[in-house]
């Protein structure tokens, strides 16, 4: 089990005790019914397409991962090796779950999937994001994306 | 994970997460966010498990509909499979290699012992590609496996061997080549039957095999290298937290 709770103590107590970024307030953007909502999913897990640039240490930009993607070109350079890769070997859902949200817009549950899903790689500090989420906030709105979910590893 | 909610949310696009680690999402406040006691790596529970899947997203979407936030919820249900220890201990490798079957020794042919033990693995590999319909996470690097294993073991005796890329920096073409060892042999190891965790691939890769020795030999070569890069990968990247224990005690 790769659970932060089974870590070594020392081990346990620096990953929780990391430092974060800290935001004096929340947003909260209230928006249509889910049934009529958008919605891309963005993950920390350093996915990309096969051939696509790899992430290294630090790497605060994105890959963009189209919806139709054949899931045997979805890969993950991601530099960590203290979290189960297993599942992601035996099925992307479990990461990136776009066969599911194809299903809940199939369902009607949310209004429909976007045509762009977007990939960070968690173990770079938050900060060096920030810079590229403002060109991949531009993608989102012309793809009329109104949700995000967001998925970590 | 969480920060990354707080950026594109001030931008005016709505945002749920789940959370892996409920510490750190209490520390950065996110919009909304799902709980979920799982593994790091399975945020959506288990593989091939799709009603399970579907519920936790449901779940974390859900959370849309809250009027006000923030908001931390708990997602009440374990991972399917998300088995006790005592569950997975039954799992081994079907390939022996042991010493007693093992004709060829890391300590008198590295190369040699590694290459025996991926033919030996070479069918389960196989088998799992196969069952994946041709899928395999095998191939980050764009190395051709017998030029990863060559470069590999060369690094026990001189971190400055010819890589067989030379666009990327050295230390990730150590880190990619690790990478892509291990995840031939965790597909040929999952492929096998019985309940394999991680946890219990890595006590086995790590703790039983031929790569886990040339991988302890490798990270303590980068570990004494005198470059800064590569000592730190060894320290961070090579090994992980739960296997530590695997790293030699030389100075």
């Amino acid at each position: 089990m790769v659970k932060v709770s089974e870590f070594p103590d020392d081990e346990r107590q620096a990953y929780l005790d990391r430092d974060m970024p800290s935001f004096d307030e929340t947003p909260f953007v209230k928006g249509k019914p889910l049934s009529e909502r958008r919605v891309a999913l963005i993950s920390t897990a350093g996915l990309h397409r096969r051939g696509d640039r790899l992430f290294t240490e630090e790497s605060g930009d994105y890959r963009i991962i189209p919806g139709d993607i054949d899931e045997a070109d979805l890969v993950m350079s991601h530099v960590s090796t203290n979290f189960d890769r297993i599942g992601f070997m035996q099925d992307v859902n479990v990461a990136m779950p776009f066969d599911r949200l194809r299903e809940l817009v199939d369902e009607g549950f949310v209004g429909s999937m976007a045509d762009y899903h977007f990939s960070f790689m968690g173990a770079t500090p938050p900060e060096k994001m920030a810079p590229s989420v403002r060109d991949l906030v531009d993608i989102l709105r012309k793809d009329e994306v109104d949700t995000v979910m967001l998925c970590p590893v | 994970m969480g920060a990354l909610a707080h950026y594109i949310e001030r931008e005016g696009i709505s945002t749920t997460q789940v959370s892996l680690v409920k510490e750190h999402t209490l520390k950065i406040n996110p919009p909304r966010a799902l709980w979920a006691p799982f593994e790091l790596g399975r945020p959506f529970g288990a593989p091939d498990e799709p009603d399970f899947q579907r519920r936790v997203l449901k779940a974390a979407l859900k959370l849309l509909e809250r009027d006000s936030g923030p908001v931390l919820e708990d997602f009440p249900e374990e991972a399917p499979g998300s088995a006790s220890e005592e569950d997975t201990e039954g799992w081994a490798c079907v390939v022996n290699f042991s010493e007693a079957v093992k004709e060829i020794t890391v300590e008198e042919d590295p190369l040699g012992a590694l290459k025996q033990e991926m033919d030996r693995l070479r069918s389960w590999y196989d088998l799992g590609v196969e069952k994946r319909n041709g899928r395999t996470t095998v191939g980050i690097s764009e190395v051709d496996l017998d030029i990863l294993s060559e470069y590999f073991v060369s690094l026990i005796d001189d971190v400055d061997s010819a890589p067989p890329r030379t666009d990327i920096p050295r230390f990730q073409m150590v880190k990619l080549a690790a990478d892509d060892l291990k995840a031939y042999y965790f597909e040929a190891a999952a492929a096998q039957p019985g309940n394999a965790t991680d946890k219990s691939l890595a006590d086995w890769y790590y703790g039983e095999t031929a790569i886990g020795k040339i991988l302890a030999l490798v990270n303590e070569s980068c570990r004494l290298s005198g470059d800064e890069v590569l000592m730190k990968m060894s320290d961070r990247r090579l090994l992980p937290i739960h296997q530590k224990h695997h790293k030699l005690a030389v100075n």
